[in-house]
């Protein structure tokens, strides 16, 4: 035969779709596809076009992971078996029926009974995704704050940014999700205790439920796609070569997944594979994703070619300019050579936040270094936010003559290591000068004057 | 896990306990169940494993054979007792309406 006879669809439920997933079964067999397996992609295979019955049931008993059949699933499947319905294939908890005969009677018969099992079914085997998942997330984000000081900070990072806009899309899908759970239920419930139909999810339902499968994965495909291109087009091969490594790597999670649900691998199996890939997906997002495929953050030392603010007399933050260098000081001589310096940060559509670092060789008497951070933003909050991130850190905040460096606010702040900062608060600035003492003062001063300097002149 | 303990018994059960008064496979208590009940009470299978599993674990009932797709079943003691509970419950009921019930006629 030359026609196609098998036909692979994907089928996305949950355990409150069960009527919808009978109504879809019936629909297909009556277009002469018959249901042969359920899986990621459920196979159908060319039939006649008949009117079967169809019936998803949930055992609760079941493993909601495996799909190998207990002892115990076997009884159940035998005794369904026996009242007219031939068992087709199960997914986790869901088992699939069918029966051509009209009399065979109905495999659940008590809609209370039916209503706990979903009801304990979905909130087992979403266990995971309500509770665990958000708990790991907010412990990260707390981390990531902690580590950056403050979310004025991670506002500064593309990478911060992209995790936290996952994460709330994530809890918002959660939230979506128990909110229309539990909307449900109450409706179900009372329909149980009224003697009514529970409003199960029909196929118009369930049709629109495979778009909220489709839009993340296609959200996910794109940016992975805008990455490997936008990698090849900047002749970073690292980068789109990790794009592409992470697309292959998801098709193979989801291969695998097929096959672990086709081949019946008992419980333990698959949670020992799931383990193992969690912990390859970790590693590879943790050092892929973030160091490559969002490589605007990547912390790049840069030898500065020439300080911007002498020649083109505006300040410009990026990563190839250090506003103020001690050559600009007038620190370095024809004998000196100024050494290690660098800038480092990142910047974002809402702040950003720069390192610099310049040192003068050891060949001088008196070796000199300045060490400072500035950070920017149009925000006010985040401003704020920084201020007071660094202003709750330090041990001892002496507050200092803002005349003298032009600002609008100038904090000494003391930290537990002996060191101290000096912080100055421009109106669009805040420059942090590290290891303020007094032989580094008139360095700072001047610093700062300079600094004030490039900011009248932009 | 600790089960659940049976206190009362639902109409069904009532029924498929009835059945187990002889030996019983699945697809037997479920035809006895609409035989005694005169068509009016039907069970799915996916009921009765439940019920069954339910039964056996508080030793209502217990598993007399195995045959390779079926197993068969019994009630027990402990079983007839409830059965009997049961009963005399519902014979109560019915007793305390009767004069009421016939006194409307």
């Amino acid at each position: 035969m030359k026609q196609k006879n098998t036909l692979k669809k994907f089928i996305s439920f949950r355990y409150t779709d069960l009527t919808a997933v009978c109504e879809y079964l019936e629909e297909m067999e009556a277009q002469g596809w018959q249901l042969v397996s359920m899986g990621m992609l459920s196979e159908f295979r060319k039939c006649e076009p008949r009117k079967v019955r169809y019936a998803a049931e949930l055992l609760e008993s079941a493993s909601a992971i495996s799909n190998s059949i207990s002892d115990k699933s076997q009884d159940y499947i035998d005794m369904c078996e026996q009242a007219g319905w031939e068992f087709i294939c199960n997914i986790g908890k869901m088992f699939i029926f069918r029966t051509e005969s009209e009399t065979a009677p109905e495999i659940v018969t008590d809609s209370a009974e039916k209503l706990a099992d979903i009801k304990k079914a979905l909130l087992k085997t979403n266990f995971i995704t309500w509770l665990i998942l958000p708990v790991i997330m907010i412990f990260n984000f707390v981390m990531q704050v902690r580590a950056n000081g403050s979310i004025a900070v991670l506002a500064s990072q593309y990478i911060a940014l992209a995790t936290m806009l996952l994460y709330l899309l994530f809890f918002l899908t959660v939230i979506l999700q128990i909110a229309g759970f539990i909307r449900w239920y109450v409706k179900a419930k009372s329909a149980v205790a009224s003697g009514l139909q529970i409003p199960y999810v029909g196929l118009k339902q369930l049709r629109r439920r495979k778009l909220e499968t489709y839009i993340p994965l296609a959200i996910i495909g794109i940016i992975l796609l805008a990455a490997s291109i936008s990698g090849i087009i900047q002749g970073d091969i690292i980068m789109g070569a990790m794009a592409l490594i992470i697309t292959i790597f998801l098709i193979a999670i989801i291969a695998l997944s097929h096959l672990i649900q086709k081949l019946r691998v008992p419980a333990i199996g698959v949670i020992i594979i799931s383990v193992v890939i969690s912990i390859a997906m970790m590693s590879l997002i943790t050092y892929g994703l973030v160091f490559t495929i969002l490589g605007v953050d990547r912390e790049q030392d840069k030898i500065k070619t020439d300080p911007i603010f002498n020649k083109a007399g505006t300040l410009m933050l990026n990563e190839d300019s250090m506003p103020i260098s001690l050559n600009d000081l007038d620190i370095v001589d024809d004998r000196q050579e100024e050494v290690n310096n660098y800038v480092y940060g990142s910047k974002t559509i809402l702040a950003a936040k720069y390192s610099y670092n310049s040192e003068l060789a050891v060949m001088s008497d008196n070796p000199q270094g300045i060490y400072y951070d500035v950070y920017y933003s149009n925000y006010e909050f985040l401003k704020k936010m920084y201020i007071d991130s660094l202003i709750r850190e330090a041990q001892i905040v002496d507050d200092l003559k803002q005349e003298q460096f032009g600002a609008n606010e100038a904090h000494k702040l003391s930290n537990a290591d002996g060191l101290s900062d000096l912080m100055i608060v421009y109106d669009d600035y805040i420059v942090v000068y590290h290891y303020y003492h007094d032989e580094s003062k008139p360095l700072i001063n001047s610093a700062a004057k300079a600094f004030q300097n490039v900011l009248d002149l932009s | 896990m600790p089960r659940e303990a049976l206190k009362t018994l639902s109409e069904p059960m009532y029924y498929v306990l009835l059945s187990l008064t002889e030996e019983r496979c699945g697809i037997e208590i479920m035809s006895k169940v609409n035989e005694i009940s005169g068509g009016r009470v039907s069970i799915g299978p996916g009921t009765l494993y439940t019920m069954l599993s339910k039964f056996e674990s508080n030793d209502l009932i217990r598993c007399v054979s195995v045959e390779p797709k079926r197993k068969n079943y019994i009630i027990t003691n402990l079983g007839i007792a409830m059965l009997r509970e049961e009963y005399a419950r519902i014979a109560c009921l019915a007793a305390d309406g009767r004069a009421i019930m016939e006194g409307l006629k």
